[in-house]
């Protein structure tokens, strides 16, 4: 058993990494300028990473390590979120930046990299721990992997680790063949799929609420809950990504990573232990008893919408198929809603109702609970009853961009009469809690250098969510569609509507 | 942002009564202004005993930024020694605006001004007056009150005590009667400790570096820089110093040496430098930051000085024991 460090003190220190060197591949993208270098910086500011520590990036643009450093700078600066900039400390933490150039096929690169990682683990002391980072287009995921192991860059003195972005896979069978790429070469227990959305504080608070209190989760099953809607809204189209959504689309994009990773939060049983298998187990047993649609299930139980133009406020907004990149004809789904059932004790018969979409009227994720209406209401028949038919209980779990928890709940109005009125109880994480609360990166880059892989997605939870939506991708790409179905700033098609009428239930406005 | 004020008579009921008075009137105001209403946070009770005028209000500076993360019914208590005899109360609400929120949050706020002579009434006054169910903690700005036997009987209302040995007269003096009060069963912190919490992290952070750990068998030698007054003598070693050396000695076998490096009007810290076989490691502290270097590998940590908010939103996220600083107590 490895050594203890006498001078831990683990009631009042936080989490720190240990020496290591963190290579990013696809350092001149959007995600490194944007994220990953904000978010290392952020953890410097914090003292969460020792100075025996560097950073390596790659890409193929040509660049000296003080180009790299001078436009990481610019970027820390950029999108540095609720931090101070401070100009001494980025000069402490750019002195371990370092960037070596290279075609990611050009089998060099990793002989350069590999030369390079020798030199810091001796001059920084990194300890030969290395986390790869891969930052680059999906179709290169494989072969980078591959081109790791040939490298003998797998194994060291100390653990090797790679974190693979999203998409992972662009369907089930491409899920598959990434993971036996990636298993040729790395264990499964160094593999880190990230999904931000795990990294949410408020995604993470889901596993607090329920499990840390007593009174939820004996109502947490098919007895007291009804249904649920998970939505996640966007008001925006596509950004200028059109190239890459047409062939994502939002099933792809949200549902079959985020949303699902979100669901198996919310309806998973009880890890006995917060370790990370022991929660994955739990996460990963959910998505498996996931009801798998057969083909002519799927037009009943899943909608695809793309959106048109529309004027939006005082703005003309323009439909999908006119965003640069996109066909004129394309049938990619930028809306998604499909509803999940769970075959198991705790859940069956209790619809999930899950939906994404692009151009709807705000940007918001939330979870809606809705427990079952009281069995009988004393008030019916009268003028209470009539004035404000029962409305069941309710419980919001809203993750962005008001983070917190709402309970809705009917109550007396004040006044001689018994009229009753819906009330919600309100709990507001950001306020309830003042203090910054670290980005979905920071969590994730400094859970994948200690080497805690709870917020990462295990490969047969790919493979269950991969399992889960294939049926729907299946009968969507053989289906041709009448879009556009909804006009942008609405809250998506008909169809989407009409799917919960089936089981007399509304999508809620969010 | 300071909400409305009012005289409340001094009895709990009272207190209480006013206080609902407070949230109405609240309330109402802010339908007036038309915003999305006031959100009563509180998630303990928080009593924080002064002595001095200027000390009230400095205290009052310090719960406003605390308020933000550890909201709460704040009873400040203040002792005025100059008073022949009596006892006052006024309830207040300390209110923010979050950034990019609509909604305004509110925690409430009771002064209760006591002479000397009524000092001994405290306790009966507070137990009515704090929120249910919820932990109290009670801090301690005055070495007097903190010796008291009058006010030590508040200590047996509180799940946590929070005292600052840096501001006893002699430091030293303090660590007997905090040992006394943990003796008593009661719960109870020292400020002087919670300032070493970056410096200690930043140390143990050099030994997550496997290559190092077993490196610390070899330890021969730790050296703690200091300033202050003068140099320290065996009976007068302030508590900060007096901790940190106990750490070191809870933790490694190395010789725990200090060296007095300038003259300087309070006790500080300014760094440690450990020596062994194939190790050579020091934290050396400046303004705003501090510098450790590893065996020739230099970095530059971010380490701004700490306010007494800083230090009381660290003591009030622990409520339970500190095992950790029981051990360095001795």
């Amino acid at each position: 058993m490895a050594e203890a460090n006498p001078f831990l003190d683990p009631l009042r220190f936080e989490r720190r990494a240990p020496p290591c060197a963190v290579v990013i591949f696809g350092a001149n993208g959007d995600l490194t300028k944007r994220k990953l270098l904000p978010a290392l910086y952020r953890l410097a500011y914090e003292r969460r990473i020792p100075p025996t520590f560097a950073v390596i990036g790659n890409s193929r643009t040509a660049m000296s390590d003080d180009d790299f450093r001078e436009k990481m700078r610019e970027s820390v600066k950029e999108f540095l979120e609720d931090s101070p900039f401070e100009t001494d400390l980025w000069n402490s933490f750019a002195k371990n930046l370092f960037y070596i150039p290279g075609d990611l096929g050009n089998i060099n690169l990793y002989q350069q990299l590999s030369t390079k990682l020798a030199e810091l683990e001796n001059t920084h002391q990194t300890g030969g721990n290395v986390l790869f980072y891969l930052s680059t287009q999906p179709s290169y995921y494989g072969p980078v992997v591959t081109w790791l192991g040939g490298a003998n860059l797998q194994h060291g003195n100390g653990w090797r680790r790679v974190i693979i972005e999203k998409p992972f896979g662009h369907d089930l069978t491409s899920a598959r063949k990434l993971n036996d790429d990636i298993h040729h070469v790395f264990e499964e227990s160094q593999v880190y799929r990230i999904d931000h959305y795990l990294g949410k504080e408020t995604v993470q608070n889901i596993l607090a609420f329920r499990f840390g209190n007593g009174i939820f989760e004996p109502l947490w099953n098919r007895r007291y809950i009804n249904h649920m809607q998970i939505t996640a809204a966007e008001s925006i189209g596509v950004e200028g990504r059109g190239g890459y959504y047409q062939e994502a689309g939002a099933l792809r994009d949200m549902i079959q990573n985020h949303l699902l990773q979100v669901l198996g939060t919310v309806g998973m049983e009880p890890a006995a232990v917060f370790e990370a298998n022991a929660v994955r187990d739990e996460r990963a047993k959910f998505l498996r008893s996931l009801r798998i649609m057969k083909p002519d299930e799927v037009m009943r139980s899943a909608v695809a919408g793309q959106y048109g133009p529309a004027r939006v406020g005082t703005e003309d907004m323009v439909g999908f198929r006119q965003e640069p990149g996109v066909g004129p004809g394309s049938q990619t789904d930028t809306y998604a809603a499909v509803t999940f059932f769970a075959d198991n004790w705790r859940w069956a018969g209790v619809p999930f109702y899950i939906r994404s979409g692009k151009r709807l009227p705000k940007r918001v994720t939330d979870i809606a609970i809705q427990f079952n209406a009281a069995p009988h209401s004393p008030f019916a028949g009268t003028a209470a009853g009539s004035a404000m038919p029962a409305r069941p209980n309710l419980l919001i779990i809203r993750i962005q961009p008001e983070e917190g928890i709402s309970l809705r709940f009917l109550s007396k109005e004040p006044g001689s009469g018994m009229q009753l009125r819906p009330v919600s109880m309100d709990f507001n994480y950001g306020s309830s809690f003042g203090t910054r609360s670290p980005t979905a990166y920071e969590t994730l880059l400094l859970d994948a250098m200690i080497g805690d892989p709870t917020l990462y997605t295990r490969q047969d939870m790919v493979d269950a969510s991969w399992t889960a939506v294939q049926p729907i991708l299946d009968v969507w790409g053989n289906t041709k569609f009448d879009f556009p179905n909804y006009a942008s700033g609405t809250w998506g098609p008909r169809e989407s509507d009409e799917m919960l009428a089936q089981r007399g239930h509304v999508w809620r406005v969010p | 942002m300071e909400g409305a004020v009012m005289p409340a008579a001094v009895q709990p009921e009272r207190i209480l009564k006013d206080l609902a008075k407070l949230w109405i009137d609240l309330g109402k105001e802010d339908q007036q202004k038309g915003s999305a209403g006031v959100l009563r946070a509180s998630s303990m009770t928080l009593i924080a005993a002064v002595e001095e005028e200027g000390d009230a209000q400095a205290v009052g500076e310090t719960i406003a930024e605390i308020m933000h993360q550890h909201p709460s019914r704040v009873i400040v208590l203040r002792v005025d020694s100059s008073e022949p005899d009596g006892l006052d109360a006024r309830v207040f609400a300390q209110c923010w605006m979050p950034f990019g929120r609509r909604q305004q949050i509110c925690c409430e706020e009771i002064e209760i001004t006591a002479s000397q002579s009524r000092v001994e009434d405290l306790p009966k006054l507070v137990l009515g007056i704090m929120v249910p169910d919820l932990p109290v903690v009670l801090w301690c700005r005055g070495e007097r009150l903190f010796r008291d036997p009058a006010f030590q009987n508040l200590f047996r209302l509180t799940d946590k005590i929070i005292v600052d040995s840096s501001k006893f007269q002699n430091s030293a003096e303090a660590l007997p009667l905090i040992r006394q009060v943990i003796a008593d069963g009661r719960n109870i912190s020292d400020l002087s400790w919670t300032r070493l919490t970056r410096l200690r992290q930043t140390i143990a952070q050099i030994f997550e570096n496997e290559a190092l750990l077993p490196r610390l068998k070899q330890l021969e030698r730790v050296i703690i820089s200091y300033s202050g007054p003068s140099a320290i003598g065996p009976d007068q070693v302030p508590a900060s110093l007096q901790y940190l050396i106990s750490w070191f000695h809870a933790s490694v076998s190395a010789q725990v040496e200090t060296i007095f490096r300038q003259t300087q009007p309070e006790y500080e810290i300014l760094g440690i430098s450990m020596d062994g076989a194939e190790l050579r490691a020091s934290v050396e502290l400046q303004d705003n930051a501090a510098v450790v270097y590893v065996n020739g590998l230099s970095r530059r940590i971010s380490f701004p000085k700490q306010s007494d908010s800083d230090l009381m939103r660290e003591e009030l996220s622990i409520l339970g024991p500190d095992p950790i600083y029981r051990r360095c107590l001795g």
